[in-house]
């Protein structure tokens, strides 16, 4: 540009300055002007700089006045030939080669004509023919100059635009690989987490064992956690990532990710302080979930690369116009990191100092996942570190607040006055007493309560013998040096044990125990007489933290195996559970009864879930917008939960399902007043297996399918039972969309027989069913005709099995052998009442009760008890109408009045 | 004996440990952005600012603490202290010092207990301004003394920045667009300088930014034999390492100072100032 410019304004000068002088023959320097443009002008036409068609225009405007003001008269040649160089170079805007070749021909016909035919342009000499020789190479010079500039841009687009199609196509491949890579590697994954999570909750494990299913779950969950990582990852370089905004109570995030922290410790010897600011709003609006895994890949970190010391946690806000700015740091007295290595922190795949680091474990895209999530919140995150000493990680998020009132609350702070016995000299690491002590010594101020700190014992013992302390927070080792008069003082005061759960003592029933690390919430929890502590004495198992016997539960799949399985997982939680096989049943069951809750499976042949919940969106009823609707799926693809929440789904959970998730989503959309405190189950003193006969585990390993439903026999034999005796049909069916190679059904038929087979324990059979659902996605009918027969034969070895496994498990009945027993017929009402009532409130316990209480009644000759265990079957088919139906009719044959 | 609080502004552009070691307070600014707004140093940092001035392409603008906030901080500092000297940023280039001001005059009889010293500079001009306030305090000097002596002291301290372009001060409205446009045209890097309180353009460098970083240096240093050289900083916003190397060791060359700070400016300085810039802040004795 600079170039260009100032030779136009040189020449032009030139020019000038050359007529006022009256230098020479003036035309020659005008030419010689004239061709050292030419030159520039061609040079810049390969460059690019400058638009060919401005340059035209400045060309042909510039020379024209130029000549003008030199007193060339129009039909000067060299005027004639400037004119049709700039009209080429404006022809150069269609960026048609044809369009300027032909400009050029013309151009050069023209001229010369107008030098040989018309005489208008007479040449006098050689040197005017040389000229002439010379203008005709240079027009013909910038046409060929356009020429290849024009063909060049016409490569590079469409260059451009296969490589902009190749981009989208691998962008597409690459989204559905990692989508397919996502549910064949969560499916099992989620499988194994599942499954342990089931052997935890078993008391009957010994240590060693709960140790190794620990161990697995841990391993299990990291993986996941890189899967979860990497998929993140390439969601955000897509530009895929998408923050789902929604209300979330703080309390609840902060238990979990300080939970995990604590999980993640192992055996380091590590100090975890929390503080956080009882005045953040108790419910603020933004995306909980990546929240948490922001502070959550903070905590990881900080747990990795810190060997010993103390890791700080520091939650609080600022408050602004538009709600609040949450502030989090981390800061951990780790290896800390050197200032040629802070500038990578950030990068993609990179952990820095990977040659001391080696033994860390990670993928390296923690921390640029974080970021990119707080960026995109439109916070900022900021790092200080001291190689050697440790770091710290802070970051600050903007969210709205739903709810102002502080999330941490102390009823009658007043009365409390709180005392502190914990020597922080005990800490071997010198920052970490410094920090624990301070962090003790405010904490009483941040909660605002009376609160005192004791460093000597009798000094306590002093006011807690005055009668001048309601809590009392003693440290593991202070009491077992004192266990003597703490025993002997509750009466006087409430004792809070704080420990590690790692080597911790047994507490005494009338005592608590405060797991570390101790901060405002569950000191919070402390002082409001939350039931949120776990008693060590205790050897009773929570298995769910609430119950909803209340609440009614609908779940539709179109597998009665699958429902099986579900209806056993909720078990727990005592909600009252129906269960449908169909879109279309659900549609209709929902118009006549109220539920809290619907599990919707995705697929299912003829309306799909997707499909049904559409249509109950659409009613007009306020019901009906407002129920909660969670899809059951197997295919956690990536848009998934878009895809969900774009249909009317308030959520998702994945198959296997894992407890964790669906008591989250239970506690999420059920109504608060239906949830109660869950009931303390007793250990089981019996030990009961299931009898199965040798080599059966090759067709069905029972203890894979008593994994997946809580190691409940009773409901896996229900299950067992309902797999044999709907298999009988199923084999018969597949058979047939085989035959009418119908492989739309088929496919859908041998994906239900994959995940019933596998709740069952019939591994091989469920991989066969697998393998051909996936040829059937796959289009691969071929693979399909090899393997067919292979897997129906399986399958009715399997059902041969069950059969077998079933007769060995189950008492015989003999009707024969039994003996009635008469009736009353007040007796009998009440037994049709309980069990009337049972049905209609789904309440299969029930109605198995009843009938189990009534097996052998008999009323004027009718086999009452054989009747209800007719209705019994039917309800544990989840078939309610009828069981209704039978009772109705033995109503009618007793000929008995019941409302 | 009085108790006096020495207090400033994050825009001082002091080292933390500083503000710690000399018991010094700090009122922060706000830096504004589409996000929300957060506070200068505990919610966003000059990196931070950076990254989203430049690697976002957008905007982002300081606010300055309101009558209201200085008040807050005067009575929090009260409880603890009986008197407060505070240094403020220029009055030509701010409006803090002017709430400052109005702060004072809303605490009623309190107010008579503020002090408040327009430091005539920015950043670590103004920085240096407040550690020689905290020499007359640690000296025995009370309120009065301390205020005329940093009133004759602020003449001496010289605050300049070579910065790459001149765009960031065009986007914060120091300068018109048509010399925002010469500088990008002509790859001029203007050097900014504090006269008498206002920020105006004292020289001009054209080509290779690093060459004219060497000449910037040599020149500001100039006639070293009234240089005080207790103390001196190199405060940067968006340079990289090499750069920053390059001027110490310049420095170095042609003054030893008993300390030489290199110190990255605040989120409120770096955003108006932009990437690639850089001063040598020090005190010539008058």
């Amino acid at each position: 540009m600079g170039i260009y410019i100032s030779t136009l304004l040189c020449t032009s000068a030139l020019v000038v300055l050359t007529v006022m002088a009256n230098v020479g023959n003036w035309p020659t320097h005008f030419y010689v002007i004239t061709w050292i443009q030419m030159a520039i002008i061609i040079y810049t036409v390969i460059d690019k700089r400058i638009p060919i068609t401005v340059q035209g225009i400045i060309y042909g405007l510039f020379n024209c006045s130029t000549a003008w003001l030199a007193g060339a008269h129009f039909r000067h040649y060299h005027v004639v030939f400037t004119m049709f160089c700039g009209i080429i170079m404006l022809v150069a805007f269609y960026k048609s080669k044809s369009l300027v070749i032909f400009e050029t021909v013309i151009a050069c016909l023209a001229i010369a004509l107008h030098h040989f035919v018309f005489d208008t342009l007479p040449l006098y000499n050689p040197s005017d023919y040389m000229e002439f020789g010379l203008e005709m190479f240079l027009m013909i010079g910038i046409s060929i100059s356009i020429c290849t500039n024009i063909e060049r841009d016409n490569i590079a687009r469409v260059k451009l635009q296969n490589a902009v199609l190749d981009a989208e196509s691998s962008e597409h491949a690459k989204s559905d690989f990692l989508a397919n890579m996502s549910h064949e590697i969560r499916t099992p994954m989620n499988a194994i987490i599942g499954m342990c999570e089931l052997a935890l909750r078993e008391s009957s494990l010994s240590e060693t064992v709960r140790e190794y299913c620990a161990q697995i779950q841990n391993s299990g969950r990291s993986l996941l956690s890189i899967i979860n990582d990497i998929l993140d990852f390439s969601k955000i370089e897509s530009g895929k990532m998408e923050l789902i905004e929604d209300e979330f109570n703080l309390a609840s995030t902060l238990n979990d990710v300080v939970n995990m922290t604590m999980a993640r410790l192992g055996d380091k010897n590590l100090e975890v302080i929390v503080k956080v600011n009882p005045s953040i709003p108790r419910t603020l609006i933004g995306d909980e979930i990546r929240i948490r895994q922001i502070m959550i890949n903070l905590l990881t970190n900080a747990v990795k690369y810190t060997e010993k010391g103390v890791i700080e946690l520091n939650v609080t806000r600022t408050f602004r116009e538009y709600g609040i700015n949450l502030v989090v740091s981390v800061k951990d007295s780790g290896i800390g990191i050197s200032e040629k290595n802070l500038e990578k922190l950030f990068s993609s795949f990179q952990q820095v100092d990977t040659k001391k680091n080696r033994s860390v474990e990670g993928t390296g895209l923690g921390l640029v996942i974080s970021k990119r999530l707080i960026t995109k919140m439109g916070g900022f995150i900021m790092v200080k570190s001291e190689y050697g000493q440790g770091s710290e990680f802070r970051f600050v998020i903007p969210l709205k607040v739903k709810e102002e009132r502080p999330f941490i609350q102390i009823n009658d702070a007043e009365r409390i006055s709180a005392a502190c016995f914990i020597n922080t000299q005990k800490f071997e690491d010198e920052r970490t007493r410094k920090a624990y002590k301070k962090f003790l010594e405010r904490i009483g101020e941040s909660i605002q309560v009376k609160y005192y700190m004791f460093s000597k014992f009798e000094e306590l013992k002093k006011r807690i013998d005055a009668g001048s302390i309601t809590h009392c927070f003693v440290g593991k080792e202070e009491y077992v040096a004192h266990s003597e008069y703490f025993n002997q003082s509750v009466d006087k005061t409430s004792i809070i044990i704080v420990q590690n759960r790692r080597n911790a003592v047994v507490v005494p029933n009338n005592m608590r125990c405060l797991y570390k690390p101790i901060y405002e919430l569950p000191l919070a929890s402390v002082f409001n007489n939350e039931n949120s502590i776990i008693n060590l004495m205790e050897e009773k198992i929570h298995t769910n933290t609430f119950i909803a016997p209340k609440a009614r539960v609908l779940i539709v799949d179109d597998n009665v195996v699958n429902l099986q399985v579900a209806v056993g997982l909720m078990q727990p939680y005592k909600m009252q559970v129906l269960t449908v096989t169909s879109g279309a049943d659900a549609i209709r069951i929902l118009g006549s009864k109220d539920f809290d809750i619907v599990f919707m499976d995705h697929m299912m042949p003829e309306m799909d879930g997707v499909e049904a919940t559409k249509i109950l969106r659409d009613k007009p009823e306020e019901y009906y917008k407002t129920l909660p609707i969670i899809a059951l799926t197997a295919n956690a693809v990536s848009g998934a939960r878009e895809m969900y929440l774009s249909n009317g789904f308030n959520g998702f959970i994945t198959k296997p399902i894992e407890l964790s998730a669906l008591e989250r989503v239970l506690k999420h959309n059920l109504p608060e007043d239906k949830l109660e405190k869950p009931e303390i189950i007793e250990k089981e003193d019996e030990k009961r297996s299931i009898k199965v006969e040798e080599g059966s585990e090759k067709y069905i390993d029972t203890n894979v399918g008593l994994s997946y439903i809580g190691n409940n026999i009773d409901t896996y034999m229900s299950i067992l039972s309902s797999y044999v005796e709907k298999g009988k049909e199923k084999v018969k069916q597949i058979a047939k969309l085989y035959e009418e190679e119908d492989w739309k059904n088929y496919v859908i038929e041998v994906h239900a027989l994959k995940s019933s087979s596998l709740s069952i324990g019939a591994k091989e059979l469920s991989e066969k069913a697998k393998k051909l659902e996936l040829s059937g996605k796959a289009g691969d009918t071929t693979y399909i005709k090899n393997n067919h027969d292979e897997m129906i034969k399986l399958y009715a070895e399997v059902l041969s099995k069950g059969d077998s496994i079933l007769e060995q498990n189950t008492a015989k009945e003999d009707s024969t052998e039994l003996e009635t027993v008469a009736i009353e017929l007040d007796e009998l009402k009440a037994a049709l009442i309980e069990i009337k009532e049972a049905i209609g409130s789904f309440d299969t316990d029930e109605v198995i009760a009843v009938a189990q209480k009534y097996a052998t009644a008999s009323y004027k000759d009718i086999a009452v008890g054989t009747e209800l265990n007719k209705a019994l079957k039917a309800a544990e088919d989840f078939d309610y109408d009828k069981a209704e139906e039978i009772v109705a009719g033995l109503i009618d044959q007793c000929e008995v009045e019941v409302n | 004996m009085n108790n006096i609080l020495i207090a400033t502004e994050c825009v001082a552009d002091l080292p933390e440990e500083l503000y710690k070691d000399k018991d010094v307070a700090v009122i922060y600014y706000d830096i504004k952005t589409d996000g929300g707004l957060f506070r200068d140093t505990t919610e966003i940092d000059a990196q931070n600012v950076m990254e989203y001035m430049v690697g976002g392409h957008k905007k982002a603008y300081s606010v300055v603490p309101t009558a209201n906030d200085y008040k807050n901080f005067f009575n929090m500092k009260l409880v603890e202290y009986d008197k407060i000297i505070h240094i403020c940023i220029s009055s030509g280039i701010s409006e803090a010092y002017k709430n400052a001001q109005l702060a004072r005059a809303k605490m009623g009889q309190d107010g008579n207990k503020i002090f408040l010293i327009d430091s005539r500079h920015l950043s670590s001009g103004q920085g240096l301004v407040t550690l020689e306030a905290v020499k007359c305090r640690d000296a025995g000097m009370d309120c009065k003394e301390i205020a005329e002596h940093l009133h004759k002291y602020v003449a001496g301290v010289s605050t300049t920045f070579l910065t790459n372009n001149a765009d960031y001060l065009y986007y914060n409205g120091k300068v018109e667009k048509s010399v925002m446009d010469i500088c990008n045209a002509l790859r001029l890097h203007p050097v900014l300088g504090m006269v008498d309180g206002k920020l105006t353009v004292k020289k001009v460098y054209i080509g290779d930014y690093n060459k004219a970083a060497k000449k910037y240096i040599k020149s500001i240093l100039g006639n070293t034999d009234d240089i005080d050289k207790s103390c001196a900083f190199i405060t940067y916003a968006g340079c990289p390492g090499e750069i920053l190397d390059m001027a110490q060791n310049s420095v170095e060359e042609i003054l030893k100072f008993d300390e030489l700070y290199r110190q990255q400016a605040s989120a409120t300085v770096s955003c108006n100032c932009g990437p690639k810039t850089f001063g040598i802040l020090f005190v010539r004795n008058k």
